[in-house]
């Protein structure tokens, strides 16, 4: 067990821990933000992904010691009441099915808006290609980066 | 360990636990009522309720997985009642089907089944509101009416908070009197509708199984077998309390629970426990000895008609799949000696309360059951045996615990689509039309339908003879209902065979549809799609289309299907659906159906397989169980037509047809004609 202090959504949160818990339960069960899914446990499914210093990344493997002094944004903290950009072209294009895996598809689109303003389809399906939708709504989370790309464009 | 901090999503769950009489699941923060204390509200039955300051909020019986009932079912309620749609709340019922009535999803059944009930519910509303209004105008009920939550009687308006005391004196009308709205007048129900839980999802403060958070709850996971049949035989309970964290390790069915104050505990407890299995009888069990099985139940044909000139023979192969829900399975229990309260994302509320009942030897009134948002369902959560293990867990504890499946346990503990070998026989005419088609159907283990000698007749095409003859192959491999049950395989090998037939004859496949189809409804969305799709038209090399049609769940769908084929690899381009649903009551949930769905189809032709070895399912995960990522997705052009007064089951109608078009658009892209499931490595 180990003390660890992180810095999540903008604010410290202190918490002690076993040295090997990966961040996703550190989230979940003793910061109690749970919107970063538990959805495989192998790295292979990305509804654990949060914003690390800006990059997308899984949490479900990876030890909290890992993230000390980075700043981590879930989707809890990306924006008030669903005012970004992405969260709005999501809720605009009607993205959702069964929303489990939606929070980490929103999270790993932002990251991608951030180092290519205009993706074509191929790069949202390089970018976006850890993140698993079982309900297979892809077609429409194409659309809504399309989307919050233009939205996010100097008019 | 340090106290775990109360989320404002704890906060609302406590709030549930304490507010007695509240109708809350954990679903939703847009579906608490805002009911006063002191006031009385409007509620003139389990649906509907308007608050004295004219807020409405409608329960919705049934939970939502990703098919979208707690947007399209509350349409229906909303339009018969006349509301402004974007001032209501949704509110989850409770399992209670004495209360609700069926709260099941499954079959395709959610709107058709709550169709008239809901109208009903809402029109009931709506003419008591009617009459409440003539009341305090002084005139006739008759000539009122009700839109966009204003009720007009001549010259005077009224809100529905002007109407609420007096509604509530009125009357319940017979369900007899009830005047329903004519589908021409519709204002909410048929338009493209977004998610009640739209924002909630992306905000992520939606409330699944696995984010119910309750005052001293523990997380519980269990060791389960290896092996389908295998015993406990001993494990280290000193080593997985040594774990920091871990509470309770004890022995519940056919595994080892291990109780601890979070998640992570549990988990490294349960590797601890270093359990020793006796495997039992299907130690060594594997999936060709599965094969060979099905195999062996196969018997001589029946002799083909006098016109046939050609026979054709082919057998298919298909595997078990899992369900691979996003939200593995959990439930969330907190049994308090003479009652008990469950949070669980369930496909049957009422059925799972009525067995948490029966297991604790309560009444059910004695059980409270909130369905939460449902992480994906598709016929997995039909099963309820979570929801037992739980309780077995909680009845041993005092305080409340939540079971959690990882992955991998998710993955080889499911109740899968049967594993199934079909063999066909065949035949054309001289001129090379189709004119026979026998098929032999076994599955191994599940419950085959019919189990009858040849006696039916083929579901879509009229041909001279033919019939299937069913049989079940000896599996103890646990097997259930996956989106669209028999016709995920039914459907695969008789659109797939029907193109053999085509192309034995040299005939074009959609005309020889067309001339054997014998449904009309499932003709017109042949038609349609073949024009879109520009049927004939010339493609790139290496590219080919392919069709199959389905009609099923009152609904009838054809869908198209373009893909290249190239190195050994399958790129699935572009699919053309066209679908009649009869009355689609959310155009934009009917279109996400056939997205989904086929998206499935995608999957599981090209990669999604559960293999058997040493008696246990062989894979853990997403991927090496074969799931489409992003990259597999095809550009979808989705046509409804709905042109009925009644809704079609829409959430397994995008399946069935999927994979033999894409199997048949392989065979015209490279000649290779695809009978066994998955595709994978068969064309390199």
């Amino acid at each position: 067990m180990a003390k660890y202090t992180l810095d999540v959504n903008g604010r410290p949160h202190t918490f002690e821990a076993a040295e090997d818990m990966p961040l996703l339960w550190a989230l979940r069960d003793l910061i109690g933000l749970t919107g970063s899914k538990y959805g495989c446990g192998f790295g292979v499914c990305g509804a654990c992904t949060v914003l690390v210093d800006g990059h997308a990344e899984k949490t479900c493997q990876l030890p909290v010691s890992r993230f000390v002094g980075k700043k981590i944004i879930t989707i809890e903290g990306l924006a008030a009441a669903g005012s970004h950009p992405v969260q709005k072209a999501w809720m605009e294009e009607d993205v959702p099915q069964c929303g489990y895996c939606q929070g980490g598809q929103i999270l790993a689109a932002v990251a991608l808006l951030k180092t290519t303003a205009k993706p074509t389809d191929e790069d949202i399906d390089v970018a976006m290609q850890g993140n698993i939708c079982r309900c297979g709504t892809y077609d429409r989370i194409r659309k809504a980066i399309h989307r919050a790309a233009k939205e996010a464009q100097p008019k | 360990m340090s106290a775990i901090p109360v989320s404002r999503r704890g906060f609302l769950a406590v709030t549930a636990v304490a507010g007695a009489g509240l109708v809350l699941g954990s679903v939703s923060r847009a579906s608490t009522p805002s009911k006063k204390k002191g006031e009385a509200a409007f509620a003139p039955n389990v649906f509907v309720q308007i608050d004295p300051n004219g807020d409405v909020a409608i329960t919705v019986p049934r939970p939502d997985m990703g098919q979208g009932v707690r947007t399209s079912l509350a349409m229906i309620v909303a339009e018969e009642l006349g509301v402004d749609w974007s001032k209501v709340k949704v509110v989850q019922a409770e399992g209670d089907g004495a209360k609700y009535g069926n709260q099941g999803v499954g079959g395709s059944g959610s709107v058709r089944g709550s169709f008239e009930p809901l109208r009903h519910a809402g029109a009931t509303a709506a003419a008591m509101l009617k009459q409440a209004a003539a009341d305090l105008g002084g005139g006739s009920a008759s000539t009122c009416s009700i839109e966009n939550g204003v009720v007009t009687c001549g010259a005077k308006k009224y809100s529905f908070k002007d109407l609420v005391a007096k509604a509530s004196q009125v009357p319940v009308p017979a369900k007899e009197q009830l005047v329903l709205k004519a589908k021409a007048d519709y204002k909410i129900v048929g338009k493209p509708t977004k998610r009640v839980d739209n924002r909630d999802v992306v905000t992520g403060i939606a409330g699944f199984g696995l984010d119910v958070k309750l005052p001293g709850m523990k997380m519980a996971v269990i060791a389960r077998t290896p092996a389908f049949g295998a015993k406990v035989i001993s494990f280290d309970e000193v080593k997985a309390r040594a774990v920091p964290g871990v509470r309770e390790v004890f022995q519940v069915g056919n595994g080892v629970a291990v109780v601890a104050d979070h998640t992570w505990a549990a988990i490294t407890g349960r590797k601890a426990l270093n359990v020793k299995w006796d495997l039992g009888e299907n130690a060594t069990l594997n999936s060709a000895e599965i094969s060979r099985r099905m195999k062996a139940e196969i018997v001589a044909f029946p002799a083909m008609p006098p016109s046939a000139s050609k026979v054709i023979e082919a057998n298919y192969e298909l595997p078990f799949l899992s369900h691979a829900p996003m939200e593995p399975m959990n439930c969330t229990a907190w049994f308090k000696g003479d009652s008990c309260e469950v949070w669980v994302p369930t496909q049957g509320p009422d059925r799972v309360r009525d067995m948490v009942a029966q297991q604790l030897q309560i009444t059910p009134d004695k059980v409270k059951l909130n369905p939460t948002l449902v992480g994906g369902g598709f016929g997995r959560r039909l099963g309820a045996d979570f929801v037992s293990e739980c309780i077995g867990i909680a009845r041993k504890v005092s305080f409340p615990v939540q079971l959690v499946w990882t992955r991998d346990d998710d993955t080889q503990h499911d109740f899968y689509r049967p594993a199934s070998y079909h063999a066909f026989k065949g035949a054309i005419d001289a001129s090379g039309l189709p004119v026979a088609a026998f098929q032999q159907a076994v599955l191994a283990g599940g419950r085959n339908r019919g189990g009858n000698e040849f006696g039916g007749l083929q579901a879509s095409y009229k041909l001279e003879a033919g019939g299937t003859r069913n049989a079940n192959a000896p599996s103890p491999i646990p097997t259930g209902a996956w989106r669209s049950v028999e016709n995920t395989y039914q459907v695969f090998v008789t659109e797939s065979f029907f193109d053999e037939l085509c192309a034995a004859g040299g005939k074009d496949p959609v005309a020889m549809r067309k001339q054997f189809m014998t449904n009309n409804r499932l003709k017109a969305t042949l038609v349609l799609a073949a024009e879109k799709a520009k049927w004939g038209t010339p493609l790139p090399a290496g590219w080919g289309r392919g069709v199959a049609c389905f009609a099923g769940y009152g609904s009838y769908i054809t869908q198209i299907v373009e893909v290249e084929v190239k190195d050994g690899l399958v790129k699935v381009h572009k699919v053309v659906a066209v679908v009649d649903c009869g009355l689609a009551v959310n155009p934009l949930g009917v279109e996400a159906q056939v997205q989904g769905a086929t998206m499935d189809g995608v999957s599981t032709t090209l990669y999604s397989a559960i293999s058997i070895d040493k008696g246990g399912a062989v894979e853990q995960h997403f991927l090496d169980f074969g799931w489409g990522i992003i990259a597999d997705a095809p550009k979808m052009d989705i046509t409804i037509i709905s042109e009925g007064d009644r809704p079609g089951g829409m959430g397994e109608v995008g399946y069935p047809a999927s994979v033999p078009a894409i199997c048949n658009a392989i065979f015209a892209a490279c000649g290779k004609r695809i009978r066994t499931l998955p595709v994978r490595e068969q064309l390199a």
